[in-house]
């Protein structure tokens, strides 16, 4: 009967090339692992704070709205913007016309912003509305309004604010076509609406 | 036929040192944009990685059915140590999961063609490493190479 001692004497050059082969693989293995639980991680913790909104109105009669934002990337990934939006507008469900839009910005992945990792990056947005038909809808809402038992002024209206930021998570590849999953795994997707649609 | 130890050695060692590429693999398939490295869930390099690590198994068993038996075990280890390794976020990082019937299921699906190939290109693989066994053993060959 052989001993193991003796076994794997007798094939220790076959033995030491299949432990190489296997640590290589445990390495890539555990490394592989690793980085998908930190991307997991990153995806949780990656949030938007202190989401502020604020409307004046200045002493030449333009009406001043505000939005400011922050995004706190604690991971130690940077994150690439495809989409960063901010819209701001009216919902004057009850008149016409039903939506009065104030303003836009929007900036695609040519922009080529990025968040860089363990960042808090604060996204400040404004607009000053000066149009005169714009401003007369507005009043227009805010008499309304008044007239139905509100006590509102232009600085004091709800201006609906939908501030949306998509991304990917450093240089994971994200364009798969058949297998999206693969492409949600490394996305980041933080939207923010007031007031908050339900449903 | 009884098994000799010897043979329980081989079954033993390369089911347990081949089954870390079939880990890989396998979680790679599933996971390709955060592997690393990468082969992109490409069927060609799985089949020559399973080839490749069917050799020592049939180096390492004298016996036929053994060194078959072994690439099943092999493959049985590594797919479950893939399914660990796709589990680590749950395990160590105390990520919570959203519907683990639908996350194993969906692990399951991707990669079930693959236990096909591991078996097929380990026992391919497992020819080339009985055949190296068996030329290492002649003479001829020792004679060749200590020339």
């Amino acid at each position: 009967m052989i001993s193991v001692r003796e076994w794997m004497k007798g094939t220790r050059v076959a033995l030491a090339l299949t432990l190489i082969l296997t640590l290589v693989f445990l390495s890539f293995s555990i490394l592989s692992a690793m980085s998908y639980s930190q991307v997991i991680v990153a995806q949780q913790k990656i949030v938007l704070e202190n989401p502020v909104r604020s409307a004046s109105v200045l002493a030449n009669g333009t009406l001043k709205i505000e939005f400011s934002v922050g995004v706190v990337n604690p991971s130690g990934y940077a994150i690439h913007i495809t989409t960063l939006s901010w819209y701001t507008q009216i919902d004057n469900s009850s008149g016409t016309p039903p939506v009065i839009p104030l303003a836009t910005q929007y900036y695609s992945a040519n922009s080529a912003l990025t968040i860089s990792a363990k960042e808090t990056r604060k996204y400040v947005f404004e607009t000053y509305i000066t149009d005169r038909s714009t401003l007369t809808a507005l009043k227009g809402y805010v008499n309304f309004s008044n007239a139905h038992g509100h006590t509102i002024t232009l600085a004091t209206a709800e201006y609906s604010h939908n501030f949306d930021i998509r991304g990917w998570l450093d240089d994971f590849k994200h364009d798969y076509f058949r297998e999206e999953y693969l492409n949600e795994l490394v996305d980041i997707d933080l939207p923010y609406a007031y007031p908050e649609v339900v449903g | 036929m009884r098994a000799e130890r010897e043979d329980l050695y081989g079954l033993v060692a390369s089911a347990l040192l081949c089954s870390t590429p079939i880990a890989y693999i396998t979680f790679e398939f599933v996971l390709p944009n955060v592997s690393f490295p990468s082969f992109s869930s490409n069927l060609l390099v799985v089949l020559l990685i399973a080839v490749m690590t069917g050799i020592p198994a049939g180096y390492l068993n004298k016996r036929t059915d053994f060194a078959i038996v072994s690439v099943i075990a092999y493959t049985a280890l590594g797919y479950a140590l893939a399914f660990a390794f796709y589990s680590v976020p749950f395990m160590f990082y105390h990520v919570q999961q959203v519907i683990p019937d639908l996350y194993y299921a969906l692990f399951l699906r991707l990669t079930v063609i693959l236990l096909f190939v591991f078996v097929v290109g380990g026992i391919l693989g497992m020819i080339g490493g009985q055949l190296i066994r068996d030329s290492t053993g002649r003479k001829e060959t020792k004679l060749l190479w200590g020339e």
